[in-house]
């Protein structure tokens, strides 16, 4: 097993003696996973993410990213480099008044050789698909492009791991099409290791691994198609099936050999094996 | 009550190097028993517009009228355009900020000068209306409700200044999918009591499931209008537009694709229940050889 993240025993209170938001956790993530994390609104996600790059630290057990502890402050830099973070703002994330100096900000702190900058910056730029708006304003740009540029900006720290905290939550279908697209593409063509957070079943049944949360702690990890089969239990966790899954289940209590379906192409195709 | 925008358009800090116009020539107008969905992709103008149905925003050009009358003409008054027209903002919990529950809600209504007994009366209906508990969350202070109770708290506060028109923007962002569901039901129950909705959303098949009317703005204009079937049977547009479509309908478009009879017009989830059970849903009854010539019906 070749694992980049790992939790172990993993709880964090936000007050001393109060609620454990992430309570005994015990995970890890494999290097170039594509994971999904589901829960309702106040399940622990947010707070479980923020423990994986040391922005919090956990208040009992140990959390380590390829291998370093993150309680140890003389690792805080390189795991900060190693996992980078994006979060639903897309407003709140960019600080200067260009594209490229927003990507460069990230590099100027991990003080990266000027000479070096710019190949990086491109690169970056090139992979989320933002290096036509390069030197453009980043408040002119749609929330979508705004995510794509702090992307760049985690991405020029050439990090192995992304953790995006609800990254879509705040864009219009396009937006979320155009960052969750990027994301894939990150973990297909360079390895980079992804964690999603997010409340759109229809963007959980694109990863690989889904886990689902609930009063701080993991209740459901597995494919989605394993996740997806227990109705009961989502429902229980307040969440749904997707559209298209509820469709093929109803469908399915009527003509048994339909198949649990997660997208309209599945169902589609499902369909058409029966017609003809 | 009757609700009108005839020809407006705004423009955002006019004269100076920064001017944008953010809506050209928009004619819309809100009725009783309205339930309409604002869509279009970011920057479309769906907010801009939503902020001069109650006056937020004066129209550059062209009026905005309630019941006839000018809104913005010398001598009327806006409070009652405030008070008829309820807008509730994205991400409203942001704006809680009183120490209890009940003191929030009660704030609008304060304002209006109503007597103790009326404000508490009808601070009261806003918390069942939205589904909190009077006694046992009305005392508490607001930061201490979930999220989607935070939202349902700073709704409850724009209801209770009994407006006519609830206009929402994207009253669903950032919620999980049970606080979704509870929070658009909640909104369809004050729809069937009565108020009239303007909802800015981008999700497709909430403007399938609710809206009676959905319109279409791209680069500030209205460039649709119509019931959410005659606007999703422009699916190629919606798309060209960056926009989704109901998923039923993408699920219907390819199975007719594969020659399955699915109907076009499609929309609901519990339409597409009902076609793909009648197209594939008895395995004991006739076969299917039989039945292909049949076509289901939403």
């Amino acid at each position: 097993m070749n694992e980049i993240i790992r939790l172990e025993k993993v709880s964090y209170a936000y007050e001393e003696d109060g609620p454990r938001a992430v309570d005994g956790l015990d995970l890890s993530f494999e290097r170039g996973s594509f994971t999904a994390v589901l829960g309702h609104n106040g399940s622990g996600k947010s707070t479980m993410a923020k423990m994986m790059n040391g922005l919090f630290l956990p208040t009992e057990g140990r959390v380590t990213v390829d291998g370093m502890d993150t309680a140890d402050e003389k690792n805080t830099w390189e795991i900060r480099k190693k996992a980078g973070m994006i979060f639903q703002n897309p407003d709140n994330q960019l600080v200067a008044t260009v594209v490229t100096d927003d990507v460069a900000f990230g590099l100027e702190n991990l003080g990266v050789p000027p000479a070096e900058m710019p190949e990086r910056i491109n690169w970056a730029l090139e992979q989320a698909g933002m290096a036509e708006h390069a030197f453009k304003a980043p408040h002119l740009l749609s929330g979508g492009q705004k995510q794509r540029v702090a992307i760049a900006g985690v991405l020029a720290m050439r990090p192995e791991i992304i953790i995006c905290d609800e990254a879509t939550a705040m864009l219009d279908p396009q937006g979320r099409r155009e960052v969750l697209s990027v994301m894939e593409k990150l973990n297909r063509e360079q390895g980079i290791t992804v964690i999603w957070i997010t409340h759109f079943m229809e963007e959980a049944v694109r990863f690989s691994r889904l886990l689902v949360m609930d009063r701080g702690r993991v209740v459901m990890d597995g494919t989605p198609a394993e996740v997806f089969s227990d109705e009961e239990k989502l429902e229980r966790m307040h969440l749904r099936l997707p559209v298209m899954a509820r469709l093929s289940m109803k469908l399915r209590k009527e003509n048994g050999d339909i198949p649990l379906c997660l997208t309209a192409e599945d169902l589609a195709r499902e369909a058409e094996k029966r017609w003809n | 009550m009757e609700l009108k925008l005839d020809h407006v358009t705004h423009t955002y800090q006019p004269g100076s190097p920064f001017q944008a116009t953010a809506i050209r020539d928009i004619s819309l107008t809100v009725g009783d028993g309205d339930f309409t969905a604002l869509i279009g992709p970011t920057g479309s103008g769906k907010s801009t517009l939503a902020q001069h149905l109650n006056g937020l925003l004066k129209p550059t050009e062209g009026t905005v009228t309630l019941d006839g009358e000018d809104i913005h003409q010398k001598g009327f008054d806006r409070r009652r355009v405030r008070q008829q027209v309820g807008l509730v903002f994205q991400y409203p919990e942001t704006q809680l900020f009183e120490e209890t529950v009940k003191k929030d809600i009660a704030f609008g209504p304060r304002n209006l000068g109503l007597s103790e007994d009326e404000i508490a009366e009808r601070v009261r209906t806003a918390m069942e209306q939205v589904g909190l508990d009077f006694e046992n969350e009305g005392d508490k202070s607001p930061f201490e409700l979930s999220g989607g109770k935070m939202r349902r708290c700073a709704i409850a506060g724009v209801i209770a200044m009994r407006p006519k028109v609830l206009v929402l923007d994207e009253p669903t962002a950032g919620l999980d999918p049970e606080a979704r569901e509870d929070l658009m039901e909640m909104v369809a129950d004050l729809h069937r009591k009565g108020t009239a909705i303007v909802m800015v959303t981008h999700s497709m098949d909430d403007a399938a499931k609710y809206c009676s009317r959905t319109v279409v703005l791209e680069k500030g204009r209205v460039v649709m209008d119509g019931a959410p079937r005659e606007v999703f049977s422009r699916a190629e547009e919606l798309t060209r537009m960056g926009l989704d479509v109901p998923q039923v309908l993408r699920l219907g478009m390819l199975l007719r694709e594969k020659g399955i009879p699915f109907p076009e017009d499609a929309i609901r989830e519990e339409e597409a229940e009902k076609a793909l059970l009648e197209l594939f849903g008895n395995r004991s009854g006739p076969g299917l050889q039989d039945r292909k010539g049949g076509r289901g019906h939403a």
